[in-house]
């Protein structure tokens, strides 16, 4: 008996050809291979459209401010545990799957993106007053994007923000209602704005929806992933490996025997 | 030329030490207080290990039995399955056995996700047990129920959940949740334990670099433009 029919799944990613080959509706060597950038590459292949060069550039400059990369920083030191025992890929892998979520790392730029396009709709609906800002503002408890650990701003964004204003992005609509969000955060919460809400109102500028605004922003921080991985794959860290004796302390159950065992 | 200046990883306050709650370091290992080289590998089986391990107390002889059943009804998923494919890739692209067993489990914990987030409802009334069972998200699956019925009856373990679980996914949620195994999490952390051995065994049997006999037009993929 043959296998039960399946309607095809579509993509509109690639199609292997002999001597060309096709990239979301472009000739891979003939229309992309000298024409584009590697964050035109990430923005077409989440969004399906190529940039122009100053989006690009944006992008560039977006992936750069992100590039903060010390070794504590906890998703990029279970990077380098992981690769640890000499594999740059399993550590680059490992590293990854904790940014599954909304709490860290870009990949919530998406949840920020969506808030934005609701704060927009609600502007629209309403006003475009701070106080109707404040009002849409109760509806959520906790807002991705905003609040900056350990430190009074977020430098990534102070450092981006003249790149940014020399590019006219901060005259962009969703850049202009992240503005008026953070006047109200922080005078309601006492909250400034990150990088995430940041990039999140970058993106959704340049059309692109919110899923994407998070997949995007999540590719362009990848280069600090692989960064720790390929160098702690080299180093093969003993401490890393396994922690020095005595600096672990054991907090659960004391010592016992099982009823088997009395 | 800029110089490195210290952040807040350098200058503010961290603890020192590492905290340990199930294993303990170094030499001679416990599990929750229990010496597992003097104790537990003697006089209980894995499965025991895995549900101490979850709860933090030993099983009765009951759940001990009932879980080593739930775990194995859970244990086969074959190549039709995303993780095992995905395995059986892996090892076709020549990945070491690491990278086949890594493979495995990250496609299989996701596989876990989606079933637990399916049944969220389902777990949720386990744990509180108020009103009627919610309705089912998984086709009925009587024979399979019937049979995990039959095979946890010997060890005695009371499942009344059981009564309300037409389908496979939730009759075994039901059985983990008897064992001790309360809340999303956990349940999770049981599918995956059960589910990683035979889905690397598949994996690691299939051929090492054999593209050419695995069917790449399966299931097919239409480009569109």
């Amino acid at each position: 008996m043959g296998a039960a029919p399946v309607e095809p799944i579509p993509t509109r990613v690639a199609l292997a050809g002999y001597v060309d080959h096709r990239y979301f509706g472009s000739s891979l060597f003939h229309e992309l291979l000298g024409a584009e950038t590697l964050s035109g590459m990430i923005a077409l292949s989440v969004g399906g459209r190529r940039l122009d060069p100053g989006e690009r550039a944006t992008l560039d400059d977006l992936a750069v401010a992100l590039s903060v990369a010390d070794p504590r920083i906890w998703p990029l030191k279970l990077t380098r545990l992981v690769a640890s025992y000499g594999g740059t890929i399993a550590g680059f892998a490992a590293g990854q799957l904790c940014l599954d979520g909304d709490f860290i790392g870009l990949w919530p730029a998406g949840v920020a993106a969506a808030n934005l396009v609701e704060l927009d709709a609600a502007r629209r609906d309403g006003g475009a007053t701070d106080g109707d800002v404040a009002r849409w503002l109760k509806t959520k408890k906790r807002l991705v994007g905003y609040g900056i650990p350990f430190r009074e701003l977020d430098e990534r964004l102070e450092a981006l923000r003249p790149r940014l204003e020399a590019r006219g992005r901060t005259a962009m609509p969703y850049w202009t209602s992240m503005e008026a969000l953070s006047r109200v955060v922080h005078a309601e919460r006492g909250l400034r704005p990150n990088i995430v809400v940041a990039a999140a109102a970058l993106l959704l500028d340049m059309g692109f929806t919110p899923e994407q605004a998070g997949a995007i922003g999540y590719f362009l921080n990848v280069n600090v992933f692989v960064a720790h991985a390929f160098e702690a794959a080299g180093q093969r860290a003993p401490a890393m490996r396994e922690l020095p004796e005595g600096s672990i302390d054991y907090v659960g159950a004391p010592p016992r025997s099982s009823p088997r065992a009395r | 030329m800029s110089e490195p200046a210290p952040g807040p990883f350098d200058e503010l306050a961290w603890p020192e030490r590492l905290a340990a709650r199930v294993v303990t370091p170094g030499a001679r290992p416990r599990v929750h207080g229990y010496d597992v080289e003097g104790d537990l590998a003697r006089a209980y089986r894995f499965t025991d290990l895995v549900l101490l391990s979850l709860t933090g107390e030993l099983p009765s002889d009951e759940a001990s039995r009932a879980f080593d059943v739930a775990m194995q009804f859970l244990a086969p998923t074959s190549i039709a399955h995303a993780p095992v494919h995905a395995g059986a890739l892996a090892r076709i692209c020549n990945g070491s056995p690491g990278a086949v067993a890594a493979t495995c489990a990250v496609g299989l914990a996701e596989m876990a996700r989606a079933a637990v987030e399916r049944h969220r409802s389902w777990i949720a009334w386990l744990d509180g047990r108020r009103g009627p069972a919610p309705r089912d998200a998984d086709p009925e699956d009587r024979a399979s129920v019937d049979a995990l019925r039959a095979a946890v009856a010997p060890s005695g373990l009371a499942v009344p959940a059981l009564d309300a679980a037409a389908s496979r996914d939730r009759a075994i949620f039901a059985v983990l949740h008897a064992c001790g195994l309360a809340g999303e999490e956990k349940i999770l952390a049981a599918v995956v334990t059960a589910k990683v051995p035979l889905a690397i065994a598949e994996s690691l049997a299939t051929p090492a670099g054999s593209f050419k006999v695995y069917p790449a037009r399966l299931p097919p993929i239409a480009y569109e433009e």
